[in-house]
């Protein structure tokens, strides 16, 4: 068993790419009980996936952040998704909680942790990238005031990256 | 060790190649124990790996977890789930270890807390937070229909992954399910659910229907209840094993309200988890006041309002009412919470709470709380947060005392790498003044002090450390509430995921 753990931990430190491998084509429930699928949801260029919790306090604080900056990328192909992960606990108050934060952007319900589980996120809030590919390409996990400026950077980042390798 | 570094740069090379290997691993370390508890500087190391591999539409599921402790005997390095999934549009199958949910959880629910370890009281054991089920599960979603199918043992989390398999999963479920949206926003669905015990054979049946009653108004209801043991149909009286829950949402504009019912008899399974109707606080004094349920009798409603003003102000609203049947008495929790956050400037936020409620479970009333939570971006990327937050109690057996707990923490941080804060407590609670290792009984106060430092290497890298004394107590995340042991010490995690 320690052979197995020393080699997990090379693997770990070895394998370059951050994030190998695609995000699968995940279905979840929107806030009206519609089963909606990602690929119906995702951006020509970007999308930007948001695990949140209404009982969460930096998520609550990220949120208006968030929906500034999907207002200003959204015409540039940048899509927004909200997963919410509370649980049955607070399920009637999504709804209401989201519309009173003006989220302008989808917000999925992960009852289960099911998508949550999948990608390994443990630490609430945590953003995601993911590229026209749906290669996870930024994983961020936490918020404290000013990381909506390291996002928008790797937004613009992300953006040029994919420009060029379209005049490419 | 040359074998073992071949292994690695094979698995390295086939991470780069296959690009289809992800992996999260959670490792945290202590160096201290209860406080007041000998000896002071005792070790543990807990490390949870969860390795997935994918192949087109299959997906192999590992998680590894491994305890260690100076006394061998509880140590544990356990294969504690292994699940192959198959999933091509709407289906979805499974063997192995999976999640599931039936309804809102009335007859079943099985969830996963990610981040969260668990410490059993008793032999101090360290666990993942997790319920799962153990078995197959068959899956289909569509816009119109939805069909589950199980069989498998739910897993009962109070043991540790060392514990005999038979202990940790004594039941046998079978269940199905199926909801069909009949109009556009009206959907109906029913749960048939079977339990295989030792020598007891129950059965349980629920429905639900669902809907959008306008753009602004959303409901949902669902009776659940035990067939066998001549229980009556659709009675809500004590006499029969049911569970009825309904819930309704509206909006208008940047209003929301919500209102939820609960009636809950005899419905305490080993692997349901009914809504409980009680808000969830991100506060610490509030959050750890919070009250349990107990599907076994427990009654109550809780109605919640949200408002977010065009300049940046939000109000939210709550009252939350509860009543359990207790050796044929009644016992009532209630609770009014109201927040108010205020948007001061584009840099600046602050947040201020009140709360009133009273717990007759825990004879506890007159328990007000208040508090504020200050935020500011004073340079750029450069934060500080500010919290302090006020409780007092009184106990009905001891109406002459005043219970008094305090938290106040400070939080610097620098986007987006890293924080560091300061969290002190102080509490004048008789449960908690009198210290275990003195022959007197100390009833004045008792504090605690921690140091927290929070860094994030890179994207895949994050580092939590922690050094002081923390107050434990009970603690709700993502809706479900455990014991948190308290620690003095030193602590750190580290998660990766990659």
């Amino acid at each position: 068993m320690r052979n197995f753990i020393f080699a997990i931990f090379l693997f770990v430190f070895f394998s370059q790419p951050a994030f190998a491998g695609k995000l699968p084509d995940f279905r979840l429930k929107n806030l009206d009980n519609k089963t909606v699928a990602y690929s119906q949801l995702k951006g020509k260029k970007l999308t930007v996936i948001d695990f949140w919790a209404t009982w969460c306090k930096p998520c609550v604080r990220a949120i208006p952040k968030l929906v500034k900056l999907h207002e200003q990328y959204k015409k540039e192909g940048v899509e927004f998704i909200g997963v919410n992960v509370d649980g049955t606990r607070n399920l009637p108050k999504v709804k209401p909680f989201s519309h009173s934060l003006n989220i302008s952007y989808p917000v999925l319900l992960d009852v289960n942790n099911e998508l949550m589980n999948k990608l390994k996120v443990t630490a609430m809030p945590t953003l995601i990238i993911v590229d026209a590919n749906d290669e996870i390409v930024f994983f961020h996990q936490g918020y404290r005031p000013g990381d909506e400026k390291a996002l928008e950077d790797e937004i613009r980042k992300l953006l040029t990256a994919s420009e060029s390798a379209n005049e490419k | 060790m040359k074998n073992k570094l071949l292994l690695g740069l094979l698995l390295g090379w086939l991470g780069h190649a296959a690009a289809q290997f992800s992996a999260g691993n959670t490792l945290e370390y202590q160096v201290g124990n209860l406080p007041h508890e000998q000896p002071s500087d005792l070790t543990a190391l807990y490390n949870q790996l969860n390795f997935s591999y994918q192949f087109r539409d299959w997906r192999g599921d590992i998680k590894l977890e491994r305890f260690q402790r100076p006394r061998q005997e509880r140590d544990y390095t356990e294969l504690t789930q292994r699940t192959l999934r198959y999933n091509r549009g709407g289906f979805d199958l499974a063997a192995g270890n999976f999640y599931e949910i039936l309804g809102r959880g009335l007859l079943l629910r099985s969830y996963e807390i990610p981040g969260t370890i668990l410490e059993n009281p008793g032999e101090r054991i360290r666990y993942g937070f997790y319920r799962d089920i153990d078995g197959a599960l068959a899956k289909f979603t569509s816009e119109r229909l939805d069909v589950k199918l199980l069989r498998g043992k739910p897993l009962r989390n109070t043991f540790p992954p060392q514990s005999n398999a038979r202990e940790r999963r004594p039941f046998l479920l079978d269940a199905f399910e199926t909801n069909v949206r009949l109009l556009e926003n009206f959907t109906i669905g029913g749960a048939y659910l079977r339990e295989h015990g030792d020598e007891v054979l129950r059965e349980f049946g629920s429905l639900a229907v669902s809907g959008n009653v306008s753009k602004n108004i959303q409901f949902y209801s669902e009776y659940a209840q035990r067939l066998d043991g001549g229980n009556q149909r659709f009675d809500l009286s004590d006499r029969s094993a049911h569970a009825f829950y309904s819930s309704a949402n509206f909006v208008a504009g940047a209003f929301g309200l919500s209102v939820e019912y609960k009636d809950y008899n005899e419905f305490l399974l080993e692997y349901n988890d009914p809504p409980p109707l009680i808000k969830e606080h991100p506060y610490a004094v509030l959050n750890r006041s919070t009250h349990l349920i107990n599907p076994k009798n427990e009654t109550g409603w809780q109605g919640e309002a949200f408002w977010h003003t065009a300049a940046g102000q939000t109000f939210v609203l709550n009252f939350t009412q509860s009543e359990n049947l207790f050796f044929g008495r009644k016992i009532r929790f209630e609770e009014l919470f109201a927040e108010a956050g205020l948007t001061l400037s584009e840099k600046t936020t602050v947040k201020g709470f009140f709360d009133r409620s009273a717990d007759q479970l825990r004879r506890e009333k007159d328990r007000y709380a208040g508090g504020i939570y200050w935020e500011r971006e004073w340079a750029p990327q450069w934060g500080t947060a500010l919290d302090l937050e006020y409780q007092t109690l009184k106990r009905d057996f001891d109406p002459g005392r005043v219970v008094r707990n305090y938290v106040a923490s400070l939080t610097l941080s620098k986007a987006p790498k890293i924080s560091a804060g300061l969290i002190l407590e102080r509490s004048t609670d008789p449960n908690l003044t009198d210290l275990p290792n003195t022959a007197r009984v100390e009833t004045k106060r008792r504090h605690w002090a921690g140091y927290t430092l929070g860094y994030q290497f890179n994207q895949r890298y994050l580092m939590n450390v922690f050094y002081g004394t923390r107050r434990g107590g009970p603690a709700c995340t993502s809706g479900i509430c455990y014991e948190v042991l308290d620690f003095k010490g030193f602590e750190m995690r580290a998660n990766l995921t990659f």
